[in-house]
């Protein structure tokens, strides 16, 4: 038989690939927000993010791979939509990750990188205190100013979810109070 | 969204695959790709979601340095 070599067995458990994205439009919402920082690292094509942000703003049907611009996203909802019993990345999943499951692994990271900006990648309910171009809100984290292109509908007294400076949709109140039932 | 980071398969324990980032260990596991010891993956939330290569690594240590 031959011997295994110095370089160590390989690992693998596999749930294998990225599931299909049901609902494109939706987990654009929550991924643009971050995109501009994979641009940055030189991991996406700011012309691509463009055109991802004019799906969200102008429901336009752009042939788009969300899952090759946000690869780690894809996976991590592939994982969960496998925890759920599912065989693809619906809505449940992508609203399931972003608001309730991604702040466990920002916090992961955080401990490894503890010098790494990690406010603005939290997912966190709030409550719109001024509506407009720009939205006023307020977070657990405290006040922040959003930009309103993505629920240009948010009213006062609505609730959003928030990612960067962004608000990717507006969530019921029901959803914000587990939100926050979550965080205490 | 979610930004991953880079670190080094340094040990493999049956389903836990130690990975070092720069000196701090830390457990993952792998559902996407197979890994070895000595590997360059990039990880989130205890899962290695890619591999990659050490030129890679370092460059994204450096925008991870840059306070993104």
């Amino acid at each position: 038989m031959k011997r295994k070599t110095e370089g160590g067995f390989a690992a693998f458990f596999p749930k294998s690939k990225i599931l299909p994205i049901t609902d494109k439009e939706l987990f654009l919402r929550y991924a643009i927000p971050c995109g501009e920082v994979l641009v940055k690292r030189g991991s996406l094509d700011p012309r691509l993010l463009k055109k991802a942000e004019r799906i969200v703003t102008g429901g336009k049907t752009a042939n788009i791979k969300p899952e090759e611009m946000f690869p780690t996203a894809a996976k991590m909802c592939t994982l969960l939509a496998h925890k759920m019993g599912k065989k693809a990345i619906d809505s449940h999943v992508i609203r399931r990750y972003f608001l309730f499951e991604h702040e466990k692994a920002v916090r992961w990271r955080m401990k490894i990188y503890p010098d790494v900006v990690q406010e603005k990648c939290i997912v966190y309910p709030a409550r719109v205190l001024r509506s407009g171009e720009l939205l006023l809100v307020n977070t657990p984290a405290g006040k922040k100013i959003l930009d309103s292109r993505f629920a240009p509908e948010v009213k006062r007294g609505d609730w959003v979810a928030t990612h960067y400076s962004y608000a990717p949709e507006k969530i019921s109140s029901e959803t914000a109070k587990m939100m926050l039932r979550r965080r205490k | 969204m979610c930004l991953a980071i880079p670190g080094r398969v340094c040990e493999i324990r049956g389903k836990k695959i130690i990975v070092d980032f720069s000196g701090k260990l830390s457990p993952a596991e792998s559902h996407f790709v197979k890994v070895r010891k000595g590997d360059w993956v990039l990880v989130f939330g205890n899962h290695i979601v890619e591999k990659t290569t050490e030129k890679r690594a370092r460059e994204i240590q450096k925008t991870l340095r840059l306070k993104i």
